[in-house]
Order: C-alpha cells, then sequence, then structure tokens
C-alpha cells in the first residue's frame, strides 16, 4: 500500500530511468543473440558428425536462453516505465491537491487526512465552517484518488515483477514472448488506465489541473477510459471520438473488450477479420460490392460480411465474407482507398497496422502484406496493438518487432487511418 | 561410423566470435544504477522489493548465459586447433611411412 506521504516524496523519474536501464538491456542483449546465431551457428553449418550436431544444439540453446533475457528484461522495462507514468500523474494530482490544502489554510497529515484549521472564529461561524469542510472534502476526494491511483500502480507492478522474478529456469522463448511481455505490456498499461478517477466530481478537476503533456498522454494511452467518462469536457470526448465517420476510441475499445474473444475466429488466421470486426463493432457500415456479390470470399470488391451459421467449419468454407474483410493484403488495398496513409509517428488509437513482408522469413513472398491488428494505444512513441491469431493486447511494436524478425525476416510497417466514405 | 567433415578456420571464427560476444555482454548484468536508485529511493514500495528480486534473478542468469557462451567459444577454439592438430600429426605420420617404405 502506497501512503500520501510515499507518494509526495517519490521520485517517477527514477522509475524510468529504471525501465530505460532495462529497454537498454534488452537491446544489447538481443543484439548478442541475433550475433550469436549470425556469427556463431550459421557459419558452423557445415559441420556435420556427431561433436559438430552437438555442439551446434548446445549453441542453439544458448542463443535461446540470451532470446528470453531480452524479452524478460524489456517485460521489466515496460512495469517500470508504467510505474513512472503512473507515479507521475499520481504525485501531479496530489501536489494539486497539497497546494489547494495551503491556498486554503488547511492541512494535511501524512496519512492523508485534511484537518481544517483551528481557529476559534471559525469554529464559531456555521457558514465558514461549512464553507471549509466543503473544501476539505473535494480536496481529501483528490489526495485519495491519487494515492489510490498510485496503490494500485503498485500492487499490479509487484505482483508482476514477482512473477518475472520466479520464471528464470523455467521459460522458453515462446512464453517470454506471448506470456510474461504479453502480461507487461498489457499491464503497464493497466496501470496508468488504473489513475484515471472514476467519481465525475474528482474527475473534471482531475482534467482541469493537468499538466498539457500529462493529459496528451493519457489520451493517446488510455483513450477507451476516458472518451465515455463522466466530468471528462465535452470536447475533449468528441476529440476521442473523431470526425471519419465512425468512433475511432470506439475501435479500439472493442479491440480491447474482445481481445481474447475467439467466438468469431472462424479461420485459420483471423487476424484481419479482427481488425473488421473491430471497425464493425464501432459502427461502420458494410460496404456491398458494386457488382453482385455472391459471397465470395476472393471478392476484390466492397466490405462485408454475410450471413453465418455460427458452426465454425461451415462458415469458414461458406465464403461469407470478402476479402477485403478477412485478408490481410486485400484488407490494406481496400482501406489505402478508403483511408489515409500516415507515418508511424503519428498512429493513433483506432488506426489499422498492417505488416509488409520486407524480405524473406515466414515462407512469405516480399512485398506480401500478410498481417494486420488495431492500434489500441501509443505509449512514448511506442504503438501499442491489440490482435488474433494469436491473441495479444496493446502489444508492443518496438519491443516485439526485434525479435520477431529473428525468426520472420524484416517488416515494412504500414498505418492505416480509414475513412469510411459511403 | 559418422560421415564428418569439419572447416576448422569456420570453427575457430565462431569460438572467437563467440568469446568476443560474450565479453561484450558481460557488463551488462553488473550496470544497474538506475535500478538501485529505484529501489533504494522507495522503501516501502511493494514494486520495489519485487525490483530487487527481478533485477537479481535475472542479472544472475544472465551472467550465467555469458559465461556459458563464452565457455561455449573457447571449445569451439580449442576444438579447432584439435582437428588442425590431428590433421598435421596424421599427415605427419603418413609421410614418415612413406618415406619408410621400399624403393
Amino acid at each position: 500500500m502506497v501512503t500520501m506521504a510515499q507518494l509526495r516524496d517519490c521520485d517517477p523519474s527514477r522509475w524510468t530511468g529504471a525501465g530505460e536501464e532495462f529497454a537498454q538491456h534488452a537491446a544489447t542483449t538481443l543484439a548478442s543473440c541475433r550475433q550469436t546465431w549470425d556469427l556463431v551457428i550459421h557459419p558452423l553449418d557445415t559441420w556435420s558428425g556427431t561433436a559438430g550436431e552437438a555442439a551446434k544444439d548446445h549453441l542453439q540453446r544458448i542463443a535461446e536462453r540470451l532470446e528470453v533475457d531480452a524479452l524478460e528484461l524489456l517485460a521489466i522495462s515496460y512495469l517500470n516505465k508504467g510505474l513512472g507514468h503512473a507515479f507521475a500523474i499520481s504525485r501531479n494530482l496530489l501536489l494539486s491537491a497539497l497546494h489547494a490544502a495551503t491556498v486554503n489554510g488547511l492541512t494535511v497529515t501524512d496519512e492523508g487526512v485534511v484537518a481544517l484549521p483551528n481557529d476559534a472564529m471559525i469554529r464559531h461561524d456555521p457558514e465558514m465552517w461549512q464553507a471549509y469542510v466543503t473544501v476539505a472534502f473535494q480536496i481529501a476526494d483528490l489526495i485519495d484518488a491519487a494515492v489510490a491511483g498510485a496503490g494500485q500502480a503498485d500492487r499490479r507492478a509487484h505482483d508482476l515483477l514477482q512473477r518475472i522474478a520466479g520464471r528464470t529456469d523455467a521459460t522458453t522463448v515462446a512464453q517470454a514472448k506471448d506470456e510474461d511481455l504479453r502480461d507487461a505490456s498489457k499491464t503497464e498499461i493497466d496501470m496508468i488506465a488504473g489513475v484515471v478517477p472514476t467519481d465525475p466530481a474528482v474527475v473534471a478537476t482531475w482534467w482541469s489541473g493537468m499538466a498539457p503533456v500529462d493529459q496528451q498522454f493519457l489520451l493517446q494511452a488510455v483513450p477507451s477510459e476516458l472518451e465515455n467518462l463522466d466530468g471528462m469536457p465535452a470536447g475533449v470526448r468528441a476529440g476521442l471520438h473523431g470526425g471519419d465517420g465512425f468512433d475511432r476510441t470506439g475501435v479500439a475499445t472493442w479491440a480491447l473488450r474482445h481481445w481474447d474473444d475467439n467466438s468469431d475466429d472462424i479461420f485459420s488466421d483471423n487476424c484481419t477479420n479482427f481488425v473488421s470486426d473491430a471497425l464493425e463493432g464501432a459502427g461502420v457500415q458494410h460496404l456491398s460490392s458494386d457488382n453482385i456479390w455472391i459471397g465470395n470470399l476472393d471478392a476484390d470488391s466492397g466490405w462485408d460480411k454475410g450471413w453465418q451459421t455460427g458452426i465454425g467449419p461451415i462458415d469458414e468454407h461458406d465464403y461469407s465474407r470478402t476479402a477485403s474483410w478477412a485478408q490481410a493484403q486485400q484488407s490494406y488495398e481496400f482501406w489505402s482507398q478508403h483511408g489515409e496513409s500516415v507515418p508511424q509517428a503519428q498512429a493513433q488509437p483506432g488506426d489499422i497496422i498492417y505488416w509488409e513482408q520486407a524480405d524473406g522469413g515466414y515462407d512469405i513472398a516480399p512485398g506480401t502484406v500478410h498481417h494486420a491488428a488495431v492500434v489500441t494505444a501509443v505509449i512514448d512513441g511506442d504503438i501499442r496493438y491489440t490482435q488474433h491469431t494469436t491473441n495479444q493486447i496493446n502489444a508492443s511494436l518496438d519491443g516485439r518487432s526485434g525479435v520477431n524478425e529473428i525468426d520472420g525476416g524484416r517488416q515494412t510497417i504500414h498505418i492505416i487511418r480509414p475513412r469510411p466514405d459511403w | 561410423m559418422a560421415d564428418l567433415e569439419v572447416i576448422s578456420a569456420a570453427l575457430a571464427g565462431s569460438g572467437s566470435a563467440a568469446r568476443q560476444i560474450g565479453e561484450t555482454l558481460q557488463p551488462v548484468a553488473g550496470q544497474i544504477g538506475a535500478t538501485d536508485a529505484a529501489v533504494d529511493g522507495h522503501p516501502g514500495f511493494a514494486a520495489a522489493q519485487a525490483l530487487q528480486e527481478c533485477r537479481a534473478a535475472w542479472s544472475a542468469r544472465l551472467r550465467r548465459d555469458t559465461a556459458d557462451l563464452t565457455t561455449a567459444g573457447d571449445l569451439l577454439r580449442q576444438t579447432a586447433g584439435r582437428y588442425d592438430g590431428t590433421d598435421e600429426l596424421t599427415a605427419a605420420r603418413l609421410a614418415k611411412v612413406e618415406r619408410e617404405l621400399p624403393l
């Protein structure tokens, strides 16, 4: 449990610094892993015989362990950076509340209890007394919200850090990437979302008293928490909704709510189907083909989803969705025509992210767009995406791309901002 | 008997690379100044205590993996030397036999 005094005296930049240190170590370790493959293992390809095979097996295990090390160090870095953000925002709120207390002649104990001035005149004037009590309650609510926000971040980080600390002897690359890194990336954003108060009266004061840089950070990191939050200014909510003909934050929200719901995953690879479902979930209307659509999955016009039996094996083969709905390449081509390509640095929640194979890997021809996901957050310039096949929530583009390229080859990233224009 | 093909220069090159990578990575596990600052500056925070455990556990593992890589590199270089040595010794013995054959 974090106390008011601990939050007041904490230094969020130290957590950020620890996060950067772990991120740097992760990058160095991953580079060493790659070098081990390129400079140590691959040159031994021609070494045959019992000793050669044993040596290569041993070196591959070391390289895999280094890859796990890099992934776990990265996971730890996310948690530290998340703490840095959560503590900074909570502490700023606390300092604002403490300042307000001082200005109003109130005192606050280290436990966060707000005390009225020990003044006979105030005690004997009911109106003045009531005015002080009202302000004291408002300040106490802000202090409680700040301490609660920091406390939940501390607990979440503690739980996952402790789990990761115990994983040194039992972690595979798949576990490190698809469990620990995934959970750290998710927890980082959960910690940040956890600083958002829910009491409408507190929300209004909290938001208006926040530094613009913190506001901008939260709009990119946890838009789903803010879009429909009572107490938020109408203009901010409208901005999150977007003026693109659909609710762009709603796309991200839908993806986050269904990240682990496979009920509509009827294909062997459902990444693009999930993106389309998220757009549909946010209110984007289907587009029937100009031609008579016969429900052929190979149709290259329109963006549509037909009647489903609900029985996966049948639906999978009844050609009920256009290629633009369910296949990454055609989806990319469709939304490029009905949207705009934006630089990676300008990505925002609600955009679609596509992966194009840049060179050899995954047995995919270079130039092929083979994967899609929904951008659900942007943290310190790092795009976080949510996807199916495999299910990931708020996965880090920066964090995972380096690791994925070891097996899958180099990728070109495309960010498309849909503009349904029909 | 297994088929055997070996290019000893490749083994030696791989071994040297492994040692060099290991030596570059070795100091990383000990560079924890910023993490220490976070832990030391926040007594009483649950996350600080867990971070300390994490740092100790993963620093130890990274040291172990780095040491394994360095050791493997040394073994590769030794193996390359032994292959070369065996090759030269065998060639010398055969040359000696050749010389001692009756004309």
